[in-house]
């Protein structure tokens, strides 16, 4: 069928291409990361809290901690890979999701439930009890169902020649793209990686707690490795499905059609090898960092290329009909600078705010009585933070004793 | 034309405007409570009182939960839906305004960093830069508000854009700055009220004594800038966009409510909480939050609906059509320039089901077909094909601001067709002002401000009127043809006669 695509947009782009497509790789790649550990932090918070001894409560809780803290930069860093790509893609991107209208417009409404349970979970989950679990399983679902709607979204963005089809068959906007035959493995792709992602970040924190709490601190630490390698592992052979479900003319820019795509996916496949090898050999070492931050590396390595290859994917897909590097730029340099100058002020600003969290945590951690109060996931003051907040939220709007002010 | 259109049952309108008030509802808290807090924050240290920094704390969760989650995940909602139901001037937005929108995001980075660092920072910072990290966020929340303001007012005052196509002429619009000022001032008022909702559930009636009273001045005294700024941001808007405001029944409704509401909330709380700050309750801080949710509506209401009939103004109209195409579209047909239609040509027997396909993309974006908000069907009872038409072909001719039609006459009959079929089959009066109504109402008024009949048929007897009305197409070629039976002319002409006749009730000619 011939594709049908809308027209360009009349006025042209406002600037280079390459550049509208590095700032969306990394903002994408970033947002990834931060969306594999909502995604995979909530399902091993259910795990856990399904598990039910103290070891597997105390991972739960801590990761159930984290995530109302990972989710609004999940949320911001996937808002801007959003606005490059309908700038680059917009007459596809538009017309897909219209046809997915009301699946894709849902999402807004489960984020928002999610992200609310997610409060409910980090701020009140002491006093859940057995509810925690399923509460955590509710938030996985949720985030399922927007990572499946977004997978049917950029998959059926690549097949023009079926919109008009579709529409026809149906305006109201209910659509999915599930006759596509990519769609299961590249959504396991993600969800598996989102296991592996959320495994070394468990692991990473293991590791910092085998010198206070060694025995907690190894469990928890190779709890994560082996999350890490387990879904890595499978994930090979889900890429391998992905890879083979890929129209044939297509997967040639893989096998050296495209020096690009080929390279990032030569790199990706050794780079995510690597990862698995490095945090195995670290699994039993008494000082597994090393192993493990190489394996850390690695991983972000592997996600880099990984984006690189769903790019020439896209653009592989969508040739001839559309080519995204011959779109007509009139570029808004003086925008682009003021962009770039208080981009990196943004940065600056950002860093000095960590810093702040990150003293304010020492000094919570040195104020508080009872530094130990029990195992967490960090013991980085992250959890007594949360503590004190839900104690002030238990109160309502009315409890809690008079405090003088701070710094009076 | 040139993008699918996602036919919404209930009416795509509807959509965009629950997502957008509340968005807007909790936003501009976002900015106005962040620097309520702060403000507040340095009140209590200045006069060292910790019962005002408790509830601070508590008020900050609420604030966290409210504007970090809902207001930012909702703003995502608003520009999911302006994608899916004005794709074409999303995409015009887009392409102007990226680096503008990049820019936002920076803002909103930091916002969403320092609220958050703020919010679990109250016992461990000292006080200095606790406040410091709080005017961060409150700088970061602002310059967010800034730098959208000139998209948003960009959309109904485009100015000297659309001649240059300048960034800078597109940001710096002449609806800018007053459309900022009226948003800086919603911000106050709103940082002042959900400050007093959440103070109505203290015990602590010294703490809601000073606070309600403090917190009363955020809402009472921005209010009396808003007159003047509103008053500076209509005279910015061009003349074809004014007009809407005596013509547009439902911007004077919205209007109206606008004042009602605008006006209870102020004077509740300067006559009830200000001068009385030991009565604020729940009792009375749930209706004030209710009235300013129902002022938020209006406003958004009027401003959407004084922008009719464009998207962009003087660039795309609402129903997607770019401005730069129409002479094309009219030349091509719809049919033959739409990439979303089953058929290629109207005929006979598919008739009414090109006229839904045609209705649903160039009239579904404000109208749905049979029932609910601004249906069509209802106001065909007792029209025919050939005078529906008419006016489908001449829409822009309309009361209130509607886009031109740039089908051809074939298409402009099969959506009559469609309408038709979906107009009520309830028996017709045939009384001479419910002709009026059904046949010249939709375009004219009788000494209105809209196209006044008056002067044209005063002191006429009925008998020359309904000559006129016979032949109005030879006398006015913009005017359809009479189609109506004799009956209806003659029953017409009458009330035309009178009603033209009576003294002037007011309005202008």
């Amino acid at each position: 069928m011939i594709p049908i695509i809308p027209p360009l947009d009349p006025m042209p782009v406002p600037a280079p291409i390459w550049l509208l497509k590095g700032l969306l790789w990394v903002t994408f790649a970033i947002h990834l990361i931060l969306m594999n550990l909502t995604l995979g932090g909530s399902l091993m918070s259910a795990v856990y809290a399904f598990k039910g001894k103290d070891r597997d409560l105390d991972l739960s809780r801590g990761l159930a901690r984290a995530l109302p803290f990972v989710m609004p930069f999940t949320i911001t860093f996937g808002v801007a890979p959003l606005l490059f790509v309908q700038v680059l893609y917009g007459p596809l991107f538009y017309s897909a999701s219209i046809l997915m209208a009301t699946p894709f417009l849902a999402i807004i409404g489960v984020l928002i439930v999610a992200y609310y349970l997610m409060y409910l979970l980090g701020w009140q989950g002491d006093r859940l009890g057995k509810l925690q679990g399923p509460i955590a399983a509710v938030i996985f679902l949720l985030l399922g169902y927007v990572g499946f709607t977004h997978v049917n979204l950029y998959s059926l963005m690549t097949d023009p020649s079926r919109f008009k089809a579709i529409y026809l068959s149906g305006p109201g906007g209910l659509h999915m793209n599930l006759a596509e035959p990519t769609i299961l493995p590249r959504f396991l792709h993600m969800f598996l990686g989102a296991l592996a992602v959320t495994g070394l970040f468990v692991a990473y924190f293991g590791q910092r707690r085998l010198k206070m709490e060694p025995e907690i601190g190894r469990w928890q630490f190779k709890a994560g490795v082996t999350w890490f390698a387990s879904a890595t592992v499978l994930n090979l052979g889900i890429g391998v499905w992905w890879l083979l479900a890929i129209p044939r003319e297509t997967m040639i820019v893989f096998m050296g059609g495209s020096a690009l795509a080929t390279g990032a996916f030569v790199g990706g496949l050794v780079f995510a090898i690597s990862a698995l090898i490095l945090a195995l050999l670290g699994i039993n070492s008494l000082k597994p960092l090393p192993m493990l931050m190489g394996s850390v590396h690695t991983l972000i390595a592997t996600i880099l290329c990984m984006v690189l290859m769903r790019d020439a994917l896209r653009d592989a897909l969508l040739k001839p009909a559309y080519d995204v590097w011959s779109l007509p730029t009139a570029p808004q340099w003086v925008a682009i600078a003021l962009f770039l100058l208080l981009f990196v002020a943004g940065l600056a600003a950002c860093g000095w705010l960590l810093k702040l969290s990150s003293r304010a945590a020492r000094e919570k951690a040195a104020q508080s009585q009872d530094g130990n109060r029990g195992p967490g996931l960090t013991d980085s003051g992250l959890h007594r933070v949360s503590t004190i907040d839900s104690q002030a939220m238990k109160g309502g709007f009315n409890a809690g004793p008079n405090q003088p002010p701070q710094g009076s | 034309m040139n993008y699918p259109v996602w036919h919404v049952p209930f009416g795509s309108e509807w959509l965009i405007a629950i997502i957008a008030v509340l968005h807007v509802f909790v936003s501009h808290f976002a900015v106005g409570g962040g620097l309520f807090l702060v403000a507040a924050e340095a009140r209590a240290h200045r006069r060292y009182d910790p019962a005002l920094t408790d509830w601070l704390k508590r008020h900050t969760k609420v604030f966290v939960l409210l504007t970090l989650v809902f207001g930012a995940v909702s703003g995502v909602g608003i520009w999911f839906t302006i994608g899916l139901i004005s794709p074409e001037a999303t995409s015009n937005l887009i392409h102007i305004f990226v680096w503008a929108w990049a820019i936002e995001w920076v803002f909103f980075l930091l916002e969403i960093l320092s609220i958050l660092v703020y919010a679990y920072t109250w016992d461990t910072l000292p006080g200095n830069v606790h406040r410091i990290v709080g005017w961060v966020y409150f700088v970061a929340a602002y310059m967010s508000l800034v730098v959208i303001d000139g998209i948003l007012s960009f959309q109904l005052t485009p100015g000297k854009w659309l001649q240059t196509h300048s960034l800078f002429d597109a940001f710096f619009n002449p609806g800018y700055l007053p459309s900022l000022v009226v948003r800086s001032l919603i911000c106050l008022m709103l940082g002042g009220l959900y400050a007093l909702l959440t103070l109505s559930w203290s015990k602590d009636r010294t703490l809601k004594m000073e606070l309600a009273r403090y917190a009363a001045y955020w809402v009472w005294l921005p209010a009396l800038g808003l007159p003047p700024a509103v008053w500076w941001l209509l005279h910015t808007l061009p003349g074809y966009h004014k007009i809407l405001l005596r013509t547009n029944t439902v911007v004077q409704h919205f209007t109206w409510l606008l004042f009602l509401t605008s006006g209870l909330v102020v004077l509740l709380t300067f006559a009830v909480v200000w001068l009385r700050p030991r009565t604020l309750s729940k009792w009375v801080a749930i209706p004030l939050m209710v009235l300013a949710l129902a002022a938020m509506a209006s406003t958004e209401w009027i401003r959407e609906d004084l922008r009719e009939p464009y998207l962009i103004s003087g660039y795309t109209y609402i129903n997607q059509v770019p401005v730069h195409q129409v002479d094309a579209i009219k030349a091509k047909g719809l049919l033959a320039s739409s990439l979303w239609v089953s058929e290629s040509a109207v005929t006979p027997e598919n008739e009414a089901k090109v006229g839904e396909e045609l209705f649903r993309i160039a009239c579904s974006n404000c109208h749905l077909p049979r029932k609910g908000f601004n249906a069509l069907g209802p106001r065909m009872t007792g029209l025919d094909q050939a005078f529906v038409s008419a006016l489908v072909a001449k829409t822009e001719l309309m009361r209130a601001g509607m886009p031109p039609w740039v089908g051809r006459p074939d298409e402009a009959a099969a959506v009559a067709r469609y309408l038709l079929n979906n107009a009520p089959g309830e028996p017709v009066s045939n009384d001479g002002e419910a002709v009026w109504k059904r046949r010249c109402g939709q375009c004219h008024s009788i000494a209105g401000a809209f196209r006044p009949v008056k002067d044209a048929f005063s002191g006429q007897k009925p008998e020359d009127i309904a000559d006129t009305i016979g032949s109005i197409e030879v006398m006015n070629e913009q005017m359809p043809r009479w189609t109506g039976n004799d009956i209806e002319k003659t029953a017409l002409a009458r009330y035309l006669s009178a009603a033209c006749a009576a003294p002037a009730a007011g309005g202008a000619k």
